[in-house]
């Protein structure tokens, strides 16, 4: 019996040789083949009697018979018994096919080797879809690194912007300062102007007269106020600030030692329910806010009262609240928020002074320590403040 | 009163200087008042007054008064130059202006100014200051020697 009547005896030839879908390609030990299956003919396009005998190279794609890849898989065979292969071939009517399967090494008893079955399966559909995945995939990770190329200049955009924002709204309250600032200078002089001709020529200006130049000078005087708070207010904002532990008490003390005239000229009674923790501020932006809520608390009474103002503080862990209550007019709900805003009065000039810009820059002197200030809703008589402020470290 | 001295007032706003004048006479000031209406002519007032040769003719003051924001040299800059001279150094300088800048409070201060005032529109208040003044570096206080 020759080598290929061996062969052609395997008592599983018919089977074989009836598989679909897998190509089954027996070859001689010259790779040269010897049975081609129906599944080779499905997926390579030849019938057996046309590719008997022949080396196995032609399923091959011409650049792998350049790269010698036919050879090299008979040798990974010959010497591991089994070789993989998954790559495109070529059919009889010279489209690809891409298969996945191997060339397995048929060795006799003694170790011989008789030949080889190649065995191949359609794989096409799946590698176009896994290409189709990959190339997918590499359109989303460039996408990826598109988007995050985008974001990242986004981000360098906004920090530009803030910037340039950061620099505007620095140059416009310098601007402010500086308006404000300049406006003092005639303005005192307007004002001191006046009083000279009170003072010099009052003797020759009839009652009225006088009368009108006093408006002159209570005039400047609101308009001086202004500027002074105006001040107050940029400075506030564009102030480099230091944030340190400051003592409550001490800030109060010297409230109401500044304040100390006006509370004695009007009977007021303050009550400080000491003692008063330690917060993280800075002394003079924390005696800004209590002058101003203490202050208002005189101002806004009604003349036939006796001002009562009452100072407390709350500590929890994030936050140390310091109240201060007084019986005047008190706010209405609609005006709570608006009061913390520059130039909201909520009393036509005259009736109580005051610029309405205090409670704006307790408000701005609040945020730069990292604090808030407000107001208790739902009180009905006279009104609470309060101010939030970190607990000193 | 003492009569001999003289007091510079630098100040760059003519009614600023008129209001002064006229509170120091109310006030009976008899010290004469220089006037130098910006930082170079103050220095340049100061440079030539002599002290030693010809202390009538051209007398340093016994005070200086002075405002930060002038034009050509700036306050500050005028108080620096002072405090860098060999005898003008010793003049007590008062700066008198509307700034109310912590940086130029401080500034004034590092320098070497002995008060620091701020300008108000009141009259009263104005010439509380200058009483305050008078009585302050005018009667009570030592001066210095101008002379080398």
């Amino acid at each position: 019996m020759t080598e290929n009547d061996f062969l052609r005896t395997l008592s599983f030839q018919s089977a074989i040789h009836d598989v679909q879908v897998y190509g089954l390609i027996m070859l001689d030990a010259n790779a040269q083949v010897v049975t081609w299956n129906r599944g080779a003919t499905q997926l390579l396009g030849y019938t057996e009697p046309e590719v008997l005998g022949q080396h196995f190279e032609f399923i091959f794609t011409p650049e792998d018979r350049a790269g010698k890849v036919p050879e090299a898989e008979v040798e990974n065979a010959l010497r591991q018994g089994y070789a993989y292969d998954d790559r495109w071939h070529v059919r009889r009517d010279q489209t690809r096919i891409f298969v996945n399967g191997g060339l397995c090494l048929l060795k006799s008893d003694a170790g011989q080797p008789l030949g080889f079955v190649k065995i191949i399966r359609d794989q096409t559909e799946r590698k176009t879809n896994l290409d189709k995945i990959k190339e997918l995939n590499d359109q989303l990770v460039q996408a990826h690194a598109q988007l995050e190329n985008y974001t990242t200049t986004l981000e360098e955009k906004i920090n530009q912007r803030t910037h340039e924002l950061n620099e505007r709204n620095a140059e416009l309250q310098d601007f402010c300062y500086s308006i404000a600032h300049d406006v003092r200078a005639p303005l005192r002089s307007m004002q001191a102007m006046s009083q000279v001709v009170i003072e010099d020529y009052g003797s020759i200006l009839d009652p009225k007269g006088t009368e009108y130049l006093g408006r002159i000078v209570r005039a400047g005087e609101q308009l001086d106020r202004l500027t002074l708070d105006l001040l107050d207010y940029t400075r506030c904002s564009r102030e480099e600030i230091h944030l340190t532990s400051i003592s409550l008490e001490k800030v109060i003390d010297d409230v109401l030692y500044t304040l100390g005239e006006n509370i004695t000229q009007q009977n007021a009674i303050v009550s400080v329910h000491s003692p008063l923790p330690l917060v993280k501020g800075q002394h003079a932006y924390a005696m800004q806010i209590f002058g101003n809520f203490i202050s208002n608390a005189l101002k806004f009474v009604l003349p036939t009262k006796k001002p009562v103002i009452e100072i407390w503080a709350e500590a929890a862990a994030q936050r140390v609240r310091i109240y201060v209550k007084d019986n005047g007019i008190g706010v209405p709900l609609e005006h709570q928020t608006k009061i913390f805003f520059l130039f909201e009065r909520l009393h036509p000039q005259g009736s109580f002074e005051g610029t309405g810009v205090g409670l704006a820059i307790a408000r701005k002197a609040a945020q730069r320590m990292k604090g808030d200030v407000g107001i208790v809703p739902g009180v009905t008589e006279g009104s609470i403040f309060w101010l939030d402020l970190e607990p000193a470290a | 009163m003492k009569s001999n001295g003289t007091i510079l007032l630098v100040e760059d706003d003519s009614t600023d200087v008129l209001l002064l004048q006229r509170m120091f006479r109310q006030v009976q000031i008899t010290q004469q008042l220089f006037v130098a209406v910006n930082g170079m002519e103050a220095i340049d007032f100061l440079a030539k007054a002599d002290g030693a040769h010809h202390p009538e003719k051209n007398p340093l003051p016994q005070l200086i008064l002075l405002d930060l924001k002038l034009p050509l040299k700036s306050g500050l800059e005028v108080l620096s130059w002072i405090r860098a001279q060999p005898v003008v150094k010793r003049i007590p300088v008062i700066v008198f202006t509307s700034s109310l800048d912590r940086s130029d409070v401080n500034g004034a201060y590092e320098l070497g100014a002995n008060g620091y005032f701020l300008k108000t529109g009141s009259l009263d208040k104005m010439r509380q200051l200058v009483v305050l003044w008078r009585d302050h570096w005018l009667v009570n206080n030592q001066n210095p020697d101008l002379v080398p």
